[in-house]
């Protein structure tokens, strides 16, 4: 019978984790506010707010409109640069004893090598790439992990310079997640991150006019979860890496139908927003689950669906 | 974990439709009476479901100490103002609050002659603010209350109540002014004598608390506003509520409604966009 924590301990890629339930980027911020809700050294990791190499003011206003079981956003990336997450934000993210994982976003290739130098650091204990961010300008209109031989180069040459563990998050606009998520294995990927938010609109019928500032944004939530449990069950058929899943994860349920379908581990985001203790009630009720059913370890449920 | 003392289940008191479209809640939350100030919000969670998702924010409208109840007033504007405006008496609802920062000048004693101007629902926490600065020595209060028709004039009688002076425009004429109260207040400023009045306390929609900052503005009074944006977590960490401000040395930037508002000094918002 699984005991304590235990049972929820997991490796993720080169990562030890006390449990396998981590927050997502940009739904906490640098858990200034969010650590006055919850004792963070109880989640089992933080993937930060995405940061780039010059601070970002963000996108007009508005940035967020809601939709059934869903919310769009266009935030667009909003973060003080590297120096000013360096200088104030992640002393204090580093008080919690939990792997930080910080999310970075470069403007091309040069800019994200240029991140994952600063931070190659004590304490940082990997990076994900945010190549499939909707809410920011693109060469060409494309994301980066719309496109497999971009996802690969990029992948590479961050791979070349760092030796933290490399998390990359794909976006799920794209015919074939797959060959995508093999680019970045093959490159050098440690883990991979499904997915970012799906482009999505809503229109204000009164003013005739989108409801986002940005017109276009990117929408998370339970009205996705469907979709990306899709995404991460063929994903894991095809990659040997672990894959972190998320997208509208509110119960502890839900985590376990990402387990059950390849993932490693899970993210709460947007879950995040309505109630900052849920992510709590979701690593209990995973415990709870596993001691009820006399699992050892979270482990063995992953890709676990029965024939 | 100071947040978690901020989230509370509270009991509905009662629910009372009080023009068409627009409801009045009463909650029955004591540490919420306690600690709010004007201008500040609580923010509701409609229904333990995924729809709708995120919460409801609503400005405290009055507090009620002695009995440990507050009052939200509501317009029914989508899907999760229909649900509240559903709730039954006993039922309780998930909160967290009170949050943001109000009308914190409100307190200030040199603040003797004040206009109040409101505009909609966004009239709510003008009365909270009236209640509070109501037993001030040599207190001069005017009250403008704007909307689009008569049916959505609301709170005239809780200012009447509190002896203030109260004015109406309604853009078709069905009450009071046929005139934005933007317009009332203009009118007012122009013909009252120098130094009338010191401050200007304003809630409603974004172009009403423009024409106000900006009027306020020509005639040197302070001005405070209270802002409506669409909000997610409601505690200063998505960074969706953001509104475009500009600093004095005339650099623009973003602040967080839920955070550093919901109310602003007038001068403090950068209107171009709005």
């Amino acid at each position: 019978m699984a005991k304590g924590e235990g049972c929820l301990s997991t490796r993720l890629g080169g990562i030890e984790l006390k449990n396998p339930v981590l927050l997502a980027s940009g739904t906490f911020a640098y858990a200034e506010e969010i650590s006055q809700w919850v004792d963070l050294n109880r989640v089992g990791g933080l993937i930060t707010k995405t940061i780039t190499l010059k601070p970002r003011a963000g996108n007009p206003p508005p940035r967020l409109a809601e939709t059934p079981c869903g919310l769009l956003n266009a935030i667009g990336l909003e973060n003080p640069g590297i120096e000013g997450f360096l200088k104030s934000k992640l002393p204090f993210l580093l008080r919690f004893k939990v792997p930080i994982i910080v999310s970075i976003a470069g403007e091309d290739k040069q800019e994200y090598v240029e991140l994952a130098r600063k931070l190659q650091r004590e304490g940082v204990a990997g990076l994900e790439l945010n190549i499939s961010c909707p809410n920011i300008a693109r060469k060409e209109g494309r994301m980066i992990s719309q496109d497999e031989k971009a996802t690969y180069s990029l992948t590479r040459a961050v791979r070349r310079e760092t030796s933290l563990p490399l998390v990359v998050k794909l976006s799920p606009n794209v015919g074939d997640i797959s060959a995508i998520a093999k680019s970045a294995e093959e490159a050098g990927a440690d883990i991979l991150s499904l997915v970012n938010t799906f482009l999505g609109m809503a229109i204000d019928i009164d003013r005739r006019k989108p409801k986002l500032g940005n017109v276009i944004g990117g929408l998370s939530g339970p009205a996705i979860k469907p979709l990306v449990l899709r995404a991460v069950y063929e994903v894991a058929q095809e990659v040997k890496i672990p894959i972190i899943g998320m997208g509208g994860i509110m119960r502890w349920q839900d985590a376990l139908e990402f387990i059950l379908a390849g993932a490693s581990a899970v993210a709460v985001g947007t879950a995040n927003l309505i109630n900052p203790l849920y992510v709590v009630e979701i690593i209990e009720g995973l415990k709870g689950y596993l001691q009820k059913e006399g699992i050892g370890n979270i482990e063995e449920l992953r890709a676990g669906l029965e024939e | 974990m100071e947040g978690r003392n901020l989230l509370h289940k509270l009991r509905v008191v009662s629910n009372l439709r009080v023009s068409p479209g627009y409801f009045k809640m009463v909650l029955f939350a004591p540490r919420i009476a306690q600690s709010a100030y004007p201008g500040q919000f609580i923010y509701l969670l409609v229904e333990n479901t995924c729809f709708p998702l995120l919460r409801r924010a609503f400005s405290v409208h009055r507090v009620r100490e002695e009995k440990g109840e507050i009052e939200i007033l509501c317009k029914i504007r989508g899907e999760g103002t229909k649900l509240l405006s559903r709730k039954r008496e006993g039922e309780e609802i998930e909160a967290i609050g009170p949050l943001g920062r109000g009308f914190e000048c409100f307190s200030r004693e040199d603040y003797q002659a004040v206009v109040l101007v409101g505009g909609g629902v966004g009239i709510a926490p003008l009365v909270f603010l009236g209640e509070r600065i109501k037993n001030r020595k040599g207190m001069k209060v005017l009250v403008l209350i704007g909307a689009k028709r008569r049916e959505e004039v609301l709170c005239v009688k809780d200012f009447q109540d509190l002896g203030y002076k109260v004015e109406v425009a309604t853009e078709d004429g069905s009450q009071g002014r046929k005139a934005l109260v933007s317009e009332l207040l203009a009118e007012h400023l122009a013909n009252a004598e120098v130094c009338a009045y010191n401050v200007v306390y304003s809630s409603g929609p974004l172009p009403m608390l423009k024409e106000v900052a900006r009027i306020s503005g020509e005639y040197r009074l302070s001005s405070y506003v209270c802002v409506e944006q669409k909000m997610g977590c409601g505690i200063g960490v998505c960074r969706g509520c953001a509104i475009g401000v500009i600093d004095k040395q005339g650099r623009r930037g973003y602040k967080r409604v839920c955070r550093d508002g919901p109310v602003f000094e007038g001068g403090e918002i950068d209107w171009t966009y709005v």
